[in-house]
Order: C-alpha cells, then structure tokens, then sequence
C-alpha cells in the first residue's frame, strides 16, 4: 500500500496558483524529498495533505484515506511536524505531552514507558517541567517531534524540517527519520536544501511554481537532465530552466562586486 | 553605609524586585526579555507607573465617597450608624486594593533572590536589616501613604481633629495588616510555585491577582453609585438585626474604628455599650496590627539572611504522561493555559463584573418592587457577556496551532471543550444574578427561577456563538481568535450570543404579556430552551467541518 497518493491537486489563492496539478506518491518505507524554492507550493501540497486545506480538485490520500473526507483519521495516521512553530508558550512538554496523549487516546502506562525511552533518548529531562516558552530553539523542536511521534505513526510528514536547526540538532532530526524508515516507516519532507535531499531522501519530487516537473531517484533525475554525475544542485536548476537566468545574475553581481 | 546610601541603594533592589514580579506574572514576558530587554524594562516602569496611578486613584475614590456617604447622605435616620459603616467599608475597600494590587509585586520579593541580592554585599546585618526595611517601604510607599493621607486629612476636614486621629490608627492598623497578610500570602505562594511538585495553588494565586486586579479596575467604574447603596444595604441588614446588633459590630474589624470614630461627633446617639465595645476592639485590633507589623519585620529579616527553603528545585520530578479522556484532556490543558495568563482571568470574572454593573442599574431602574422586565434585561445582558467570555475561550488556542495542526481533533470536540469552560461562569453568573434579584424584593418569588432555568442557556449560547465564530472565520473549521487585534469577531460574538439568547426570554415576555401568569411565563421559558437545547446538541455539529 501506497503511505501517500497525490492526484491532480490544484489549489489557487485568487490568481495565484500555489500548487498546479501535482500527482505523486510516497511508498511505504521510503523517504520522499519535495525539493523546491521558496513559494513553490511545497506547505500549500502538505496542507492539502493533512486536511488542513480544501483543494480546489484533485485528490490526496493518506493510508487510502481521503483527506478532504476524513481528515481527523489522516491525522491519526500522520505525524506532523508543521513549518511554524507555534506550540503552547505557557505549558510545559509535560503537560502538552498528556494534552496529546489524551487526545491520541493513548495508554497511559505504555505512553510513559515510551516517553521515558525519548527523553532519555533526546537529552530532554531537565526541560520536561520547563514553560516551551523557556527552551532554545532547538529544544522546541525535539518537543515538537516527540508531540509527532509519540503515537508512531506510520507516516511521518515534515514541513522544511532543517531550516532552523543548529547542527546537533539536524543530525538528530536526520538520525530520527532514518531510525523510523528502518523500521518500515514512511517520511514525506519538504526542502529548499539540496544537502538535504541529496543525502538523506530516497527520492525527490522537484517542484517550482505549483508544477512538480521532475520525480525520482537522483540516478533517475540525472539522466533526466543529461547530466551524468551532476549534483542535485545543476539537476534543480537545469530542470527549473533557471540555469541561464541565475548565470546572468551571478555576472551582473560580478561586475556589482568587481570595483 | 548611612540612610540616604541605604535608601538609593534599596531603590535598586526594589527595582529588581518589580522587575521580577514582572516577569513572574506573565510567562509570554519571559520570552520577550532575552529577545528585547529594553523593551520590558520599558513596559515594566510605564506599569509600575499604572499601579501607582491605579492604586491612587482607588484609593483617593474610595475615600472621597466613603466620606462623602457617611457625612452628607441625607435620607438616612441613623447617622452614626452611616459613619461608623461608611467607615468600616472604606477599611475594607483599601486592604482589598492595598492586598490585591500589590500581590503580584510582593511575590516578586521571594523570586530569584532579589531579596537576597544585597546579602552578598559587605554589609553588616543591622545594615542589611535597614536596607531590607527600605526596600519594603519603596516597594509600597505610594500605596500606604496614600491610605495613610487622604483618609485621615477628609476625616480632618469634615469631623475634626480626633475623628482623624483615629482614622489614621485605622489606617495604619488596616495597612499593617494588609502587608502583613501580603508578606504571608507571598511567602506561601513563592513556596508553592517553586515546589517542584504541585502548581495548583500558583493558578489560584494568578487567578486571584488577576481577579483583584478587575475588580480594582470595576470598582473605579462602578463604585460611585455602589458605595452609598452598599452602606445602607450593610445598615438596614444590621438595624433588622436589632439596636444590640450595632454593639456587636463594634467589636467586629473594621466596624470598631468605624463606631469609635462615629462616638465622637454623634456622642448623644451611640449608646454606651457601643462605644465601650469599639474601643475594646479599636485597642485590640491596634495591638495586633502592631504585632503584625513587627513580625513583617521579622520575616523580612529571615528572607534576606536565609531565604526561603523551597523543596530543592534541582529535583527532577518522574517523567510520565498522564491521560484524561480526549474532552478532559481539552478542557484540562484550556484551563491551565487560562490560569498562565492574567488577560484570560478576565472570564473567570465575569460573573463579579455582571453584579457590580447591574446591582447599582437595577436599583434605578424603577421604584418598588422589581419586576419581570428588570429581570429580563438583566439576563440579557449576561447573554452578552456569555458570547465574549466564549470568544475569550478561543483565543487559548492562537498559542498552539502548529501542535493542533498535526492532531486528530474533531471541530466538534474543540467546540464542545470551550463550551464546558465558558458554561462555568455562566452557570455562576446567573446564581449571582439570583442573588441580585432577591436583594431587590421581586414582585413574585417565581422571578427567582428565571435565572436557574436559563442555566442551560450556557451551552445554547457556547455552541452557537462558537459555531458562527468557526464558520465565519475558519469556513466550518474550528479557529482560534485573539479579540485583540480581530474586535470584529467580539462584537459577532456578543451580538450572537444577545440574539440567541433573547429568543427564550421574548417566550416569557410573550407570555406574560398574553396571560399575566409566572408561572405559564416561565414554563414557556423553559420549553423554549429545552427545544434550543436539543437544537445546539443535535444541528449544530453539522455546520462544522474537520
Ligand atoms: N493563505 C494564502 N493566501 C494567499 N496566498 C498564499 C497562501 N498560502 C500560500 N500562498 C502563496 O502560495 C504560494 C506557495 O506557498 P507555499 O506553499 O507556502 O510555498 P513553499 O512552502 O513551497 O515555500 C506562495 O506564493 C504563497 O505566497
Ligand atoms: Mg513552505
């Protein structure tokens, strides 16, 4: 079974078309990168994705799950990182954590055991009975992600999961999503880091301006562009046809900078 | 070090001191320090310049009216008696403002060591002792001069030279007293919250500072015509009560200096006992503000020295997760979010607030007794205040959307949540608009179930009131909204809420206007919303969308 199956979906802001006609699919176990610049549509699919939006058409389904019609069953499916954070500034993890479990309907005792195993796991301890508004940065985000797993889910969905992070953190975040795949967890993330998407993904939908105008493998994604052993980097901007406007800029800067 | 070093350098700590308090009193402020310190510090002395503002102007209030009541009511026949109480309501109106506007600032004193600041100075301790007292005067002089001034100086003018005397000694026994509670307060609230255990108190001490602190802001607004009723209200309880009663009062804080004051200009009315009464309670209740007084000292002395002993906050306590089924678990979290933040206490006052602006308006509202159409206005208005304290529900929720985002919530359980929250003070607003009524002499004793039976009205109005918000803001989706920068959606709400919940109310009216029964009025009232009750539970849910 198919972890997400995305067909056709349009949504438009006014005449803005934020996402234009995207299919894809994200199979279980693997680890899916939508790579694109910024406003390219990446959060505006995702939130289709998790029922937070209606599509114009189309379809998204999570599981076999339609997002559209039950969209309280795709977010018992899905863990979701969202781009913003926005958590509750005056609880602390303890109390958001019993929040989400209550709501998870989650057992008690098992939910513990497992919340031991995490904190444990994260470093979190000492920050367990500190107000969110208190932590770092980077501590929020490992509240964030274990608000997101603390039900396993099967589908992990990450909205740009590295633009804030410092570089602990990301590996944590990296270790994270590899450890769930390996054990047969699926992840769909959005990206505008190639590194990222490079590294970690095993395969890349690239989209810009609402299209998605390439998919797969980064084998697959050279020999699509006529590259043989580029990098994500010239494939994105070869696909994108940006390569001849971003030439030009570089050497307009050029001369900018020169005296 | 010699006393003005003392005093400048007590002017730093108490500054620290409010700095803390500040912090301590609204979370959200901690983030903004590390981010913009200049900022807080700015919105900190513009507050601390409010509080001194607000408490004054209080107080000054208070006083000018009290004495004003006492001295000049003219349709009273027991004068002493409206000295005596005007006297005593004025005691209590400023410990409750001098308590309550200064809770949050004194528990500022035991946070983070501000207290203990200059232990670490070479200092010796008589000089540490008087810097401390120092610190503790800067921190409430604006409030205790004041009691300590105007007060006395009104009494001056109109009664002469020994009513003042012993308005001062009232004063300054009430304002002992009331630090002396605050320092005790303080300390167990500091205790509490820095317990690594249970948190439950310091919600009720942020809830009760907010309360004092809309009731302070209510009082400002209400209180002109509030207090001489409220005067004559005590005075016709006690006279019912018999002449004896008085004597009885005398020996009662604060009605002992009141009477004793009251000897003085009216000495041909007060019967003797009376008289004797208030000064067996003017000296003992002088002797304990004194003792109160040097054991404020005291515990001062023991803060700075030796701190406080806290459970060690350095302790971690056991991780787990505790589950509530999925509504309780809401309703849990709405809660704690709620006691966080002064601004959301708001709701919690809103039956208070109902009572202290419809008592003074239903006694106007006409002569004899009150009839069915004063108590239809009255629940109207806390129809009113029903649909805001709703929209004050939502906005708990502008915090966290990225976490509501991700969880499996129905907009149904969302609106269901808020609805339970906001039908608690609803359910109260109307025990105390009950009250109201029976204070009021209703022309018929069925008046008093026309606030019990519009109880359920609570949901009514939460369910349709959170639905409208949710379609017009969220298209069906539930939302949260912050009536601060979004005042459309407050006014949606109160115009909802009073449109909603007139329809049971027009029932009556309709009723009583073709019948003249109560008790036909009042079934009808209830049918009627019996029927929105069904509707609310079984329509509403389906103009929602998840
Ligand atoms: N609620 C909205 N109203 C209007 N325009 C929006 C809204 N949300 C997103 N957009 C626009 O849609 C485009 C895609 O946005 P988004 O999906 O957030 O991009 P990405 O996540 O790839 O950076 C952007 O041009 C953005 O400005
Ligand atoms: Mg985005």
């Amino acid at each position: 079974m198919t972890a997400v199956s995305i067909e056709n979906l349009v949504k438009s802001f006014g005449n803005l078309v934020a996402v234009n006609d995207v299919s894809l699919e994200v199979r279980e176990g693997e680890i899916y990168a939508l790579l694109g610049p910024n406003g390219a549509g990446k959060t505006t699919t995702i939130k289709m994705l998790m029922g937070l939006l209606d599509p114009d058409s189309g379809s998204a389904k999570v599981f076999g799950v339609d997002s559209t019609e039950n969209p309280v069953e795709v977010k018992n499916l899905v863990g979701y990182v969202p781009e913003e954070q926005q958590l509750y500034d005056s609880l602390t993890p303890r109390e958001l954590f019993n929040f989400i479990a209550s709501i998870r309907k989650l057992p008690q005792e098992m939910i513990t055991k497992r919340m031991k195993e995490f904190v444990k796991a994260l470093d979190f301890e000492q920050y367990y009975d500190n107000m969110i508004v208190t932590l770092s940065l980077g501590n929020k985000q490992k509240t964030m992600l274990i608000a997101a797993l603390l039900h396993r889910p099967k589908l992990l969905i990450l909205d740009e999961p590295f633009s804030s992070l410092d570089v602990r953190s990301a590996k944590i975040m990296k270790d994270i999503v590899k450890i769930h795949t390996e054990n047969g967890g699926s992840v769909l993330m959005s990206t505008h880091v190639m590194e990222v998407a490079e590294g970690l993904c095993d395969r890349v939908g690239i989209i810009d301006e609402g299209k998605l105008i390439a998919e797969g493998t980064l084998d697959e994604l050279r020999s699509k562009s006529d590259r043989v052993g580029a990098n994500l980097e010239s494939i994105f901007l070869k696909l994108t046809e940006q390569e001849e406007e971003v030439a030009e800029g570089v050497s307009v800067l050029r001369e900018a900078l020169a005296d | 070090m010699n006393r003005s070093e003392s005093w400048r350098a007590a002017g730093v700590v108490a500054q620290e001191v409010r700095f803390q308090s500040f912090l301590e009193a609204n979370p959200a402020n901690l983030a903004r320090v590390k981010e913009n310190p200049e900022k807080i510090s700015k919105a900190l002395k513009s507050q601390s310049r409010m509080s001194i503002f607000f408490s004054s102007m209080i107080l000054i209030m208070l006083a000018v009216l009290a004495l004003v009541a006492s001295a000049f009511d003219p349709d009273f026949a027991n004068p002493e008696a409206t000295l005596a109480v005007g006297f005593a309501v004025y005691l209590t109106l400023s410990f409750v403002v001098i308590f309550f506007l200064n809770l949050t600032t004194t528990s500022g004193l035991f946070t983070s060591g501000a207290m203990s600041l200059p232990s670490i100075l070479p200092l010796t301790r008589v000089e540490l002792e008087q810097l401390n007292f120092m610190t503790f005067v800067r921190i409430f002089i604006a409030p205790v001069l004041l009691s300590l001034i105007i007060f006395p100086v009104g009494c001056l003018l109109i009664f002469g030279p020994i009513v003042a005397m012993i308005a001062l000694v009232a004063c300054a026994s009430t304002v002992s007293v009331a630090i002396g509670a605050l320092i005790k307060v303080s300390k167990w609230f500091h205790k509490k919250t820095h317990q690594t255990d249970e948190s439950r108190a310091s919600a009720f001490i942020r809830v009760a500072a907010s309360l004092g602190i809309v009731i302070g802001m209510i009082s400002i607004y209400s209180i002109g015509s509030y207090l001489p009723d409220l005067i004559r209200f005590i005075i016709s309880l006690s006279s019912t009560a018999g002449e004896g009663f008085f004597t009885i009062l005398a020996l009662i804080f604060p009605f002992s200096f009141g009477f004793l004051a009251a000897s003085i200009p009216y000495s041909t009315v007060v019967p003797l006992e009376t008289f004797l009464a208030s000064i067996a309670g003017t000296a003992f209740y002088a002797g304990i503000a004194l003792l109160s007084f040097k054991r404020s000292g005291e515990s001062l002395r023991a803060i700075t020295l030796g701190g406080i002993s806290t459970s060690s906050p350095g302790l971690l306590k056991e991780v787990e997760v505790e589950t509530r089924t999925p509504l309780m678990g809401m309703i849990r979290k709405d809660l704690q979010l709620a006691t966080r933040n002064i601004g959301s206490a708001f709701i919690f006052a809103v039956p208070i607030f109902l009572v202290v602006m419809l008592y003074p308006m239903i006694q106007y509202w006409g002569e004899g007794p009150m009839r069915s159409i004063t108590a239809l206005t009255a629940l109207e208005y806390a129809n009113l205040f029903g649909g805001i304290s709703l929209v004050s529900v939502l906005m708990f929720d502008t915090q966290g959307a990225s976490i509501h985002e991700g969880l499996p919530v129905s907009s149904k359980l969302i609106l269901r949540s808020k609805t339970v929250i906001m039908m608690v003070p609803y359910a109260f607003s109307m025990i105390a608009l009950d009250v109201v009524f029976l204070l009021n002499a209703p022309i018929s004793a069925w008046i008093l179930l026309m606030p019990i039976i519009q109880i359920p009205c609570g949901y009514v109005l939460g369910m349709t009131v959170g639905a409208a918000v949710f379609k017009i803001r969220g298209g069906g989706r539930a939302v949260a909204v912050n009536v601060t920068n979004d005042q459309a959606i407050g006014i949606v709400a109160g115009a909802v809420a009073a449109g909603v919940g007139i329809v049971p109310l027009v029932g009556y009216g309709l009723a009583m206007m073709a019948t003249g029964s109560h008790i036909i009025s009042i079934t009808v009232q209830g049918l009627a919303l019996l029927l929105m009750v069904l509707l609310a539970r079984f329509q509403i849910p389906n103009l929602l969308k998840d």
